[in-house]
């Protein structure tokens, strides 16, 4: 390994970090956040979460600069692991509540009504089966065109909800909560800033995780 | 840009809804939902505008 590489790793590493404190700053404030620990800047975790997402990717230039190789290998890892552990988490409360998320589903008022129940039995299980594909099978791109198309979905429903102030909660990562909180662009933030990621995984050839490293499975 | 295996899209589209429809059958009776339908469960009022 030469020094180069060992900086583009250092990079990616601070790159990779900044971005997971953002989607947590965003989504999880609870879990870990800058602004959590200090009241007069909770107000502010969504603009300090999107700078995060900015030094990410301040971060990312020196990386690729000094090693493109590894360190499209290493966000390829991130992603797949990152995004697809998000799915699978977001996943789990749906499955065992069907009847929690069908409330949560119809709140958007988005879909017709006589198939907001198969929605609501359907999409988590995608959520869950498409999570666990992308990181442990090799079909990196078919599972990162799905994630993609997922993601839009969400936007587009979150979009729409914003924009008539419906007042909802996302009903992302939580059912308890649901038609109490306001927080749809918040999440509509987040899926803006995850999207990305996965538009680039889906130029990435198919192949496993311990494929990604192995030698001659250049980028 | 190289084609999608539309097989593999498709095997996890219809596992997933083979998985929907018992899992419907696996959760608790109060947990479980009508096939079709779905309610509108409107926000309360102290909610709005929040």
């Amino acid at each position: 390994m030469t020094r180069r590489s060992v900086f583009a790793a250092a990079w990616m590493l601070l790159a990779v970090a900044s971005l997971t404190l953002s989607v947590l700053e965003i989504s999880f404030p609870g879990i870990f956040s800058v602004a959590f620990r200090f009241d007069a800047l909770f107000m502010w975790r969504i603009h300090i979460g999107i700078a995060e997402v900015v030094l990410a990717g301040l971060f990312l230039w020196p990386a690729f600069r000094l090693d493109a190789d590894l360190s499209a290998r290493i966000l390829e890892t991130a992603s797949r692991v990152g995004i697809g552990g998000m799915f699978v988490a977001a996943s789990w409360f749906k499955i065992q509540d069907p009847q929690g998320f069908a409330v949560l589903v119809a709140q958007y008022q988005f879909l017709p009504q006589w198939s907001v129940n198969l929605f609501a039995l359907f999409m988590p299980q995608l959520e869950l089966w498409v999570g666990l594909a992308i990181v442990f099978t090799r079909w990196n791109r078919e599972m990162a065109v799905m994630l993609f198309l997922m993601f839009v979905a969400f936007i587009v429903a979150l979009a729409q909800a914003v924009g008539r102030d419906l007042g909802i909660t996302c009903g992302c990562f939580e059912i308890d909560g649901a038609l109490s909180k306001k927080d749809a662009w918040i999440s509509l933030v987040r899926d803006l800033i995850l999207v990305w990621p996965t538009l680039w995984l889906i130029t990435r050839p198919n192949r496993t995780l311990v494929g990604v490293w192995r030698r001659g499975g250049a980028a | 840009m190289k084609t999608l295996d539309r097989k593999v899209i498709l095997a996890v589209v219809g596992l997933s809804a083979l998985l929907a429809v018992l899992n419907n059958f696996r959760v608790a009776p109060e947990k479980r939902v009508t096939w079709f339908g779905g309610q509108i469960v409107l926000p309360e009022p102290e909610d709005i505008g929040r």
